[in-house]
């Protein structure tokens, strides 16, 4: 399972998928994609519609995407979750420090974890690196699943801290 | 006639079309970092020139005669910009004992001076914009020179043309300054300080006339285009016929460009320039002696090709058509697709075309040097392509240039191809209420794309990304297997 918010212009887009299901803003849509040429150009297939699209990314991570002779910046972010401004600080947030992929999650949602536990294993260039949680609370989020591809900075695993031990983790 | 195009891009591939229809064999010229152009490719030979810098291949008149002599071709067209007007090189050509596919040196002389071009066009008849038919003296107040002139006006490079080298003075006290940086620009530009001024015509439109003398003082007109859609005097969109013109005010116009091209025995393509005011009276700016980009539109009103007509007449000496010949059908409007950034002031852009699908169908044309691979670099001018689309009456080619303009996809670069769309679904373009302010003061309305497209979008971007992270966990998984395969080979030779 996957989650991602996609900003195209004022609008905003959740974006799950589970397995084979895509869910838009909470509705299924039966869509898939599929690369013409590995050089960004894609077929957008539905079921009573096919899309001609060119993907360009930048540096910024956006997209730049050609549909229809427009130009539409699609930038998306990863793991998204909702979230508030009381719990915009990083206490409690684990982030992919490196690009690699996810080979074990030894905790699951709502388990106690004290600080220094193993939370995440993540594999990169062949060496494993240990995600340990940075305070001790309860897991309330967790934003990848076993055999995932994270990139550098992406939010995995959000813990709620004890409120008695809070900034000083 | 072999002929060797003294050019690059677009409009070289477009000559040499002509060529290959009418059996003429080509010769393309390129500068280093034009190796792989199109043009090259296109042409029957093709031959370097120079270094990539402009004045030391397209530019090098003797490197180009150099280059001639050796694939030992008969004639030069020189397309536009460039060498296009400059009178040496032309007279270089003739006596090299090579044709020159133009008009002839000393007319490129008179026109190439904008001075003596307003000074030929009085001596033809022609209204031409009040002011001095003199160079702009150092330490002179405009009013001392002309009591008719008034603020704002327009100070202009002598040598320059083709909308370069313009600037204006709003007031008295910007007098002084402006005219030294015109002075220093005009020189940097053109090799000539000299200067001269006009009145501004405030809401002007631009509206030019095809022609095509033999040499020997017949003259035919194709008609005229209207070019007010310009950005720093470049202009952007052009169209036939001109709209919102009665006929009265068309045969006036097209009677004064004869009457200029017959009064100096014009040889070859030329563009007569002027501007309309908002009282509908036309006057003379200047004289175009060469293929002008925007030339197109009159084609498809037409069916003329004029280039074909050009060469013709250059193999001759005789025109092979009559004026009663050029019939109008019609209207076509251009656009021009260029490597700069609406959203950063039309700054140039670069890069790589990555992906590249050009339009088609009934009534479009598209004169392109682009393909796909190719690197836009700002060595030379920001033109990739040009969209033109003929339609039966003015609403029909407009609908039809957006539908081309919807169709042409560009990967890798930014170019104007959404600023045109605004332009051309504005309601001032769509009701001919132009004139050459209308860019200035023109703000696109936000674009605001159908829910559906910006959902497909968000979609289209997410799927990438999944489907980019699927594959990399799956060849993650095949080099595991690998690597356990890896190590029960070692297990087994210990």
């Amino acid at each position: 399972m996957a989650d991602y918010r996609v900003n195209v212009g004022k609008r905003s887009y959740d974006v799950t998928i589970k397995d084979d299901v895509l869910l838009v803003n909470g509705a299924p849509h039966k869509i898939d994609m599929e690369s013409l040429n590995a050089n960004g150009l894609h077929i957008l297939r539905q079921p009573t519609r096919n899309v001609e699209t060119y993907l360009e990314s930048n540096q910024n991570g956006i997209y730049d995407v050609q549909i229809e002779g427009n130009h539409l910046a699609a930038e998306v972010v990863f793991g998204h979750q909702k979230q508030d401004n009381k719990t915009i600080s990083s206490v409690g947030k684990l982030f992919s420090p490196m690009p690699g992929i996810i080979v074990d999650i030894p905790v699951k949602s709502g388990d106690r974890v004290k600080k220094g536990d193993t939370i995440l294993v993540q594999e990169a260039m062949k060496m494993q690196m240990k995600i340990r949680s940075s305070c001790s609370g309860s897991i309330t989020r967790i934003n990848t699943a076993t055999g995932s591809q994270v990139e550098k900075g992406e939010l995995l695993v959000t813990i709620k801290p004890d409120e008695d031990q809070g900034q000083e983790a | 006639m072999k002929i060797l195009i003294a050019n690059r891009g677009e409009i070289a591939i477009r000559i040499m079309r002509t060529c290959r229809e009418m059996g003429l064999p080509t010769v393309a010229i390129y500068s280093d970092v034009d190796r792989n152009a199109l043009h090259t490719r296109y042409a029957d030979e093709a031959i370097s020139i120079g270094p990539t810098k402009a004045s030391e291949s397209y530019l090098n008149i003797p490197n180009i005669l150099d280059a001639a002599k050796r694939v030992k071709a008969t004639a030069i067209h020189p397309g536009y910009g460039f060498l296009s007007e400059n009178p040496d090189f032309g007279q270089a050509v003739e006596d090299a004992g090579i044709k020159f596919i133009g008009p002839k040196p000393k007319t490129m002389a008179i026109f190439g001076d904008k001075i003596s071009a307003r000074k030929a066009a009085r001596k033809a008849g022609l209204l031409v914009l009040p002011g001095p038919d003199q160079p702009l003296a150092e330490d002179v107040h405009i009013t001392e020179l002309d009591k008719s002139l008034s603020y704002p006006v327009l100070v202009k490079a002598a040598s320059g043309g083709g909308g370069k080298g313009i600037r204006l003075i709003r007031s008295e006290e910007e007098l002084m300054d402006v005219v030294d940086l015109a002075r220093k620009e005009a020189f940097a530009a053109f090799g000539d300080g000299t200067i001269y001024i006009e009145p501004l015509v405030q809401r002007a439109r631009h509206i030019e006339v095809q022609i095509l003398g033999d040499g020997k003082g017949k003259i035919l007109t194709f008609g005229e285009r209207e070019c007010s859609i310009q950005r720093r005097h470049q202009k952007l969109i052009e169209e036939a016929p001109g709209p919102n013109l009665s006929d009265d005010e068309k045969n006036c116009i097209v009677g004064a460009a004869r009457q200029l091209g017959e009064t100096m025995k014009y040889r070859s393509l030329g563009t007569v320039e002027f501007l309309m005011d908002e009282d509908h009276q036309f006057y003379f700016i200047e004289v175009n002696p060469r293929i002008q980009v925007e030339h197109p539109v009159t084609e498809m009103i037409t069916g003329v090709d004029l280039i074909q007509e050009q060469i013709q007449l250059a193999a001759t000496g005789e025109l092979t058509l009559d004026q009663s010949d050029i019939t109008y059908n019609g209207a076509a409007i251009e656009a021009r697709i260029l490597a700069e950034d609406p959203d950063e002031n039309f700054l140039p852009t670069t890069g790589e075309i990555s992906y590249l699908k050009e339009p088609g169908g009934p009534g479009i044309r598209v004169d392109s040097s682009l393909y796909q691979g190719m690197r836009v670099s700002t060595d030379y001018d920001s033109l990739l392509a040009k969209v033109i689309a003929f339609g039966n009456d003015r609403k029909t080619a407009i609908r039809r240039l957006l539908r081309g303009l919807m169709e042409y996809q560009i990967g890798g670069l930014k170019t104007d191809l959404t600023f045109l769309t605004q332009v051309l679904e504005s309601h001032p373009y769509q009701t001919g209420n132009i004139n050459t302010t209308f860019l200035d003061e023109f703000l696109p309305e936000d674009q605001i794309p159908d829910e559906s497209l910006a959902r497909d979008a968000a979609i289209a971007a997410v799927l990438h990304i999944h489907n980019e992270r699927t594959r990399a966990v799956e060849d993650n998984k095949n080099k595991s297997q690998w690597r356990q395969a890896a190590w029960h080979e070692q297990l087994k030779t210990k």
